[in-house]
């Protein structure tokens, strides 16, 4: 239940919780779960011995204002990292951050979540808070929430201040253009072979800032690192655009050609997840499009193959 | 345009070339993009505008086996084909070359902070662009937000092209790097500050290397592990080596269009390094790259007279 709190009372109640971390651009909020560079461990090359150094110190931290579509990304993140084998490291950050989803009233020119299914009213996260008047309508969704703040003490929102927000609801989401494309998934195999790759990706210069700025792309590579007397083993994140990506130690490189990189990107997020596991591996905030050194837009890219599919 | 298009057409039409290789207008995001254009409808779309933010000279090598094509270029990309040439990557023989008046390339992110707002359309105008969008219209000027280094760009006419579309203008004017001289003037622990702070915001993207016309090797030495040249992560003194490396392969070679500049999605200021290279050329061996496909290279010449004061 939507519980009414002031402002104040509630950011102090953040506060206490733990550091509240104000994120800027999208990209901060992937770089908070998945940093990118995340130290594994430190040894220091002594005379007759290698000493390893105690560096992991976390701490509990608070994420306020993400829109949902960024709580969205973290739960398919949640969903890799946190199956079995369980990425130790994950959890430990994971369980240290607490997810503070502000309903997105604003949406921009790039946004397309309502075509995947999501919602900007979305209730994702720890808590879903909404702005109203110096007050926030707030509603605590899991039990980590809970332990926030005593909630019983607070009034719920009145009938009318909830229509409001549903009515808020309504409108930002005829905002966001939406498009159709149920069922492209597993028609997309079809298409693997055609031309339309080619064309697509005669603009893509193959640089990895649609992936490093997705929410969603988690893939990292693990590398040995070796100073003067010192070194490191750190994970950090990589790019299926780039070519070394794919680069064999045999010297074969499956996706070496410029169009076979996108080929996987596009299909990895529309038909292989899916398939595999009913979620898109995408979750429609546009930020690859507004990143993009040759304005790509998923969306036309993904209208013009549901045209090839269909034909 | 419309001139250019009609005889592109009939050159289409009579087999005289087999494409034109051009930008086309994207409403949003604001940047348009290339295109191979094989078909009339195709040419139509092509436009010369504010929001050609990359170099066309990128993707000349990306089109495979073709007889003749045309290229609509601008000044610094003409000069970036003349570059290509005369490193024996494009047979010039092979291009018809269509030079586009330019009054630079706008960078992106700037228009997006002056407006903050949702845009729908944007309008140019002579000496400035009107914004419309949620937080109504906004007529910005374009010295605020064109790119850096259009200010001060080399050379905007296209003197070595085929079909000429604007006057020549012969008196180029003073060329003054405002971006250069605000960091010589700083002191050297400002200056290690000032592009600690740039570089701290790198993501190793490459976006700046892929766009960039003149990176072109099979290899890049920051993808090699064996040797281990950069390491990977994101230690500011790898990232710093990274830009340095690539900056020292460009000098000579880059025409400071800005295309790395505009590409990079965290907004580094990237032509501070690329604006120096072109300012000392200028300066030390009166060196203008691209500016003719025989001139030789920077570095692919020697003169008996060239300044060599920092040779121990």
């Amino acid at each position: 239940m939507m519980k009414k709190i002031k402002k104040e009372d509630f950011l102090d109640y953040l506060k206490n919780w733990g550091k509240i971390v104000e994120i800027e651009e999208g990209i901060d909020v992937k770089d908070l779960f998945l940093p990118k560079e995340e130290i594994y461990l430190v040894f220091h090359k002594k005379k007759d011995s290698v000493e390893q150094d105690e560096f992991r110190n976390i701490e509990r931290k608070v994420v306020f204002n993400i829109p949902p579509c960024y709580a969205k990304s973290i739960e398919l993140l949640d969903f890799n990292f946190l199956r079995e084998p369980l990425d130790s490291f994950y959890k430990e950050r994971r369980d240290s951050i607490l997810v503070v989803v502000k309903a997105c009233r604003n949406p921009h020119n790039f946004c397309f979540c309502t075509s995947l299914g999501n919602s900007p009213f979305d209730r994702k996260g720890d808590i879903f808070i909404f702005e109203k008047d110096g007050y926030y309508f707030a509603e605590p969704l899991t039990d980590r929430a809970k332990e926030v703040l005593a909630w019983d003490k607070y009034e719920d929102v009145s009938q009318d201040e909830f229509k409001e927000v549903e009515l808020e609801k309504q409108k930002v989401e005829k905002e966001i253009e939406k498009f159709d494309i149920v069922n492209l998934d597993k028609k997309l195999y079809s298409v693997f072979n055609d031309k339309i790759w080619k064309e697509l990706s005669f603009r893509c210069v193959n640089c990895g800032a649609c992936t490093f700025h997705c929410p969603v792309c988690y893939c990292f590579d693990i590398q040995d690192v070796d100073r003067t007397n010192w070194g490191y083993r750190e994970r950090v994140w990589d790019s299926c655009m780039f070519s070394i990506y794919s680069y064999e130690t045999s010297g074969h490189n499956p996706r070496a050609e410029r169009h076979a990189r996108m080929r996987n990107r596009i299909m990895h997020k529309f038909a292989y997840y899916p398939v595999s596991y009913k979620e898109y591996q995408c979750v429609g905030c546009g930020k690859c499009v507004e990143v993009c050194p040759t304005g790509f837009d998923i969306r036309e890219a993904l209208l013009r193959l549901k045209e090839v599919v269909n034909e | 345009m419309d001139d250019i298009k009609g005889k592109l057409k009939s050159m289409l039409r009579n087999g005289e070339i087999d494409g034109v290789l051009g930008f086309v207008e994207q409403k949003y995001p604001l940047k348009n993009y290339p295109l191979f254009a094989q078909t009339e409808d195709d040419i139509n779309k092509l436009s010369n505008s504010l929001f050609n933010i990359l170099n066309i000279g990128t993707y000349i090598r990306r089109i495979k086996d073709f007889k003749k094509i045309a290229v609509l270029v601008r000044g610094c990309e003409e000069r970036t084909i003349n570059l290509l040439c005369a490193e024996h990557q494009i047979d010039r023989d092979k291009l018809f070359l269509i030079g586009l008046p330019c009054k630079g390339a706008l960078d992106v992110y700037t228009v997006e902070k002056e407006y903050n707002g949702k845009i729908d359309e944007i309008e140019e105008k002579d000496m400035s662009i009107v914004i419309k969008g949620n937080k109504g219209e906004k007529e910005i000027l374009l010295n605020k937000v064109i790119s850096s280094v259009c200010t001060s760009c080399v050379r905007k006419e296209t003197p070595t092209v085929d079909l000429q579309t604007q006057s020549l203008n012969e008196n180029g004017e003073d060329l003054i790097f405002p971006s250069v001289k605000e960091i010589e003037e700083k002191n050297y622990k400002d200056r290690w500050k000032f592009f600690k702070n740039q570089f701290e915001k790198c993501t190793r993207c490459y976006a700046c290397r892929e766009v960039c016309p003149m990176c072109y090797c099979e290899s890049c030495f920051v993808d090699s592990n064996d040797p281990v040249w950069v390491e990977p992560g994101y230690s500011i003194e790898d990232i710093i080596s990274f830009h340095l490396i690539k900056i020292f392969h460009m000098a000579g070679r880059c025409v400071n269009c800005g295309a790395c500049e505009r590409a990079c999605p965290e907004g580094i200021r990237l032509s501070y390094l690329t604006s120096k290279i072109t300012k000392d050329l200028i300066a030390d061996y009166d060196y203008i790259s691209g500016k003719t496909v025989q001139e030789k290279p920077m570095f692919g010449e020697y003169k008996l007279n060239d300044k060599g004061d920092f040779i121990l």
